[in-house]
C-alpha cells in the first residue's frame, strides 16, 4: 500500500491552507508530520483522508486518485483517528469497534456477519483491549479510551492509519504505551502509518521518516537524524536545538526561542 | 462475559422494554375506543369492532374513534422517531421536527387558505406540500458544495421560520375572528374529528418512512461520533444527511397533515428514550416511535376526557414541561453521582 500526493495542494473552502506538497509514504513505514502550529499538519491530514478537497494537484493510494473515489472505497484503505475523538453515545467498546466495519456494508445492512465479528474481536485483542471490551466507551480513562478508538480504526481492516496528534491527551506512561502499541501494529500488520506529532524526541524515536512543515509548504523530508538538525528547526520552529545521542537514540534538547 | 450473551442479554432487557411499552400502548388503544361522551363497555366494544349491535355504536367506533386512535399512534410515532433522526443528525437536544422550517412552511399554508376561505378540504395536502417546499429551501439554503452545514441548517431553519412566522402573524391579524380559531386549531395542533381520509392521506408516507429511519441507526451512531470520524469510517455526510432528513421531513409533514403542529412530542420523546433506555441509534428510534405513539395517544385520550375538549397539543405541551424538567433534573442528578 503506497500513498502518494502530487503537488497536492488543500485547505477549507477557498483559504489553501497546504501549497503544491509532493511526498510518498511507502509499505509499513511511520511517517512522522512536524511543525509549529498552524503549519498546515492536520489540514495536510484531513487532505489526504478526503476529509478536505484537493484545491489542486492529487493523492493517490496505490494508484488510485483518493479524492475521485467513494468515502466508502478509501474508508476501506485508509483508517482515521481525529485529534478529539467525541462520541455522545453510551456505547460499549465492542459496540463502537463494530461500526468500524461500516465500509464493508451496504447504508441499510445493520447487521454484522460472523466475518465481522471476527474482525472486531481481533481489533479488540491487538489493542489489549479485551478486558474492556463489554465497558461503555465514555467510563474508560484517557489511555483506554484511545485504545478503544483505535480498535475501531483497526477494525476498518485498512493498510494505512493517519492519527492526528494520538498523544496529546495521554500522560507520559500511556503516550509510551500507545505509541509502543503503534510500532507493533506497525511491524506485525505490516500497517502505514502518519502521524501528526508535536513532540520532536517522541517523533525522533517512533517514525520511520519525518516531514517539516512550514506555512503549509514541505521544508523537508527524510530519516530523523537528517531532518531534526538546528538549522531547520531554526527554520521551522524559530527556537535553537541541539541533537543529543541518548541510549535510546537522537534526541532534541530546545534551547532557546528567537 | 462473552459478547453475545452481552448482546443476548442487552435484546432480552429491550425485548422486556418493548413488551412493556407495548401493554401500556394497548391500554391506551383500549381506553380511547371505550371512553368518551358515550362510554362502551367491553361487550359493546367487541360487537362493534365485528359490526354487529347497535348502529350508533358500530359508527362511533368504526367513524370516531378507531381512526382518530390510529391517527393518533400515527403522528406520535412519526412525530417521536422524526425529532430522534433530527437531534442525531444535528447533533442538537434542541432539534425538533418543526426545527427545518416544517412548521414555518405548513403554518403559514394553512394560514393563507384558512384567512382567504379557500380550498379548506385540501388544508391536510397543502401543510404537506408546505412543509417539504420549505424544507427544501432550507436545505438549499445550507448546501455549500457537496456539502451540507449542521450550523448552516439551524440557521436557515430559523430565519425561515422566523420570517414566514411574521408574514403568518400578519395575515392572522386580518382575518375575521371564526377563521383565526379554525386556523389556531391547526397551529395548536388537534385530532379532533380525523377520520380515514387524513389516515389513507399521512399513513403510507408515515410507514415508508418509519422502515427507512429504522435502517439509518449505523449512520446516526456515526455521525454521533463527529465529521471527521465518521467520513473516515466511510460514511458519506451529504448523503447522509439527506437521507436522514428527508426521512424526518416526510414524517413531520405528513404528521402535521393530520395533526397540525403538535408541539413537545418530537422533542421529548427522543431525550426520554435516551434517559431511560440509552444512545444507541439502534434503539433510541424504534423506542421513539413506540414511546411517541404512545405519548400521543395518552394525550388525545386526556384531551377528550373533559368536559370540554382541548386541542392535543395544548395537552403534549401542558404536561411535555413538567416531565421534560423532571427528566432534565433526574440525568443531572445520575450524572453527578457518576462523577
Amino acid at each position: 500500500m503506497t500513498l502518494i500526493t502530487k503537488d497536492f495542494s488543500t485547505g477549507y473552502e477557498e483559504n489553501k491552507i497546504i501549497k503544491s506538497i509532493s511526498l510518498s509514504l511507502e509499505k509499513s513505514e511511520w511517517l512522522g508530520i512536524v511543525g509549529a502550529n498552524g503549519s498546515g499538519k492536520s489540514t495536510f491530514l484531513k487532505g489526504i483522508s478526503r476529509i478536505l478537497d484537493a484545491h489542486k494537484g492529487n493523492a493517490y493510494l496505490d494508484g488510485q486518485d483518493i479524492h475521485h473515489s467513494s468515502t466508502k472505497e478509501i474508508a476501506k484503505k485508509i483508517s482515521v483517528l481525529p485529534q478529539h475523538q467525541r462520541s455522545n453515545l453510551t456505547l460499549t467498546v465492542y459496540e463502537l469497534v463494530c461500526l468500524g466495519r461500516s465500509p464493508h456494508k451496504k447504508w441499510w445492512e445493520l447487521d454484522l456477519d460472523e466475518n465481522d465479528h471476527i474482525q472486531v474481536e481481533r481489533s479488540i485483542e491487538l489493542t489489549d483491549m479485551t478486558a474492556f471490551k463489554d465497558k461503555p466507551v465514555d467510563t474508560l480513562s484517557g489511555g483506554q479510551r484511545q485504545r478503544a478508538f483505535l480498535s475501531l480504526a483497526l477494525a476498518q481492516d485498512a493498510k494505512t492509519l493517519l492519527l492526528d496528534e494520538p498523544t496529546t491527551f495521554l500522560d507520559l506512561r500511556y503516550q509510551l504505551q500507545f505509541l509502543d502499541l503503534l510500532k507493533k501494529i506497525n511491524q506485525e500488520q505490516e500497517i502505514s502509518i502518519v502521524t501528526v506529532i508535536h513532540d520532536l524526541n517522541l517523533a525522533a524515536r517512533y517514525c520511520d521518516r519525518i516531514a517539516v512543515l512550514k506555512d503549509g509548504e514541505l521544508l523537508a523530508i527524510d530519516k530523523p537524524r537528517e531532518v531534526l538538525t538546528d538549522e531547520l528547526m531554526k527554520q521551522a520552529f524559530q527556537v535553537e536545538t541541539c541533537q543529543i545521542e541518548t541510549p535510546i537514540g537522537l534526541q532534541i534538547c530546545t534551547i532557546k526561542s528567537f | 462475559m462473552s459478547y453475545q450473551k452481552f448482546l443476548n442479554l442487552f435484546r432480552e432487557k429491550n425485548r422486556l422494554n418493548a413488551t412493556v411499552l407495548l401493554v401500556f400502548i394497548a391500554l391506551v388503544i383500549v381506553l380511547s375506543l371505550s371512553n368518551g361522551s358515550v362510554e362502551l363497555s367491553s361487550h359493546e366494544l367487541i360487537k362493534a369492532f365485528i359490526r354487529e349491535g347497535d348502529l350508533t355504536n358500530q359508527i362511533i367506533f368504526w367513524e370516531l374513534r378507531l381512526p382518530r386512535l390510529i391517527a393518533s399512534l400515527l403522528v406520535g410515532s412519526a412525530l417521536g422517531m422524526s425529532g430522534a433522526l433530527l437531534q442525531g443528525m444535528l447533533r442538537n437536544g434542541l432539534a425538533s421536527p418543526y426545527l427545518l422550517g416544517i412548521s414555518a412552511g405548513s403554518g403559514l399554508v394553512i394560514v393563507l387558505l384558512i384567512s382567504m376561505g379557500l380550498w379548506l378540504s385540501w388544508i391536510p395536502i397543502a401543510a404537506w406540500i408546505g412543509a417539504i417546499i420549505t424544507t427544501l429551501i432550507v436545505y438549499c439554503l445550507a448546501k455549500s458544495g457537496t456539502s451540507i452545514s449542521v450550523e448552516r441548517l439551524i440557521l436557515a431553519g430559523v430565519a425561515l421560520s422566523s420570517l414566514f412566522g411574521s408574514i403568518q402573524s400578519m395575515l392572522l391579524l386580518q382575518t375575521e375572528d371564526g377563521r383565526v380559531q379554525a386556523a389556531l386549531t391547526w397551529l395548536i395542533g388537534s385530532l379532533n374529528s380525523r377520520g380515514w381520509t387524513e389516515i389513507k392521506l399521512a399513513g403510507p408516507p408515515i410507514i415508508f418512512a418509519l422502515v427507512v429511519g429504522l435502517l439509518l441507526s449505523r449512520q446516526l451512531n456515526l455521525l454521533g461520533l463527529g465529521d471527521e470520524l465518521s467520513v473516515g469510517l466511510g460514511n458519506s455526510l451529504f448523503r447522509s444527511r439527506c437521507l436522514i432528513g428527508a426521512s424526518a421531513t416526510l414524517l413531520a409533514a405528513s404528521s402535521v397533515s393530520v395533526g397540525g403542529l403538535i408541539g413537545f412530542v418530537g422533542l421529548i420523546v427522543p431525550h426520554a428514550v435516551r434517559f431511560l433506555f440509552g444512545t444507541d441509534y439502534k434503539v433510541v428510534l424504534p423506542f421513539s416511535a413506540l414511546l411517541g405513539a404512545f405519548t400521543l395517544s395518552s394525550a388525545d385520550l386526556i384531551a377528550r376526557s373533559g368536559s370540554i375538549e382541548l386541542p392535543v397539543g395544548i395537552i403534549t405541551s401542558l404536561l411535555g414541561a413538567p416531565i421534560f424538567i423532571v427528566l432534565l433534573y433526574k440525568r443531572q442528578k445520575s450524572l453527578t453521582s457518576m462523577r
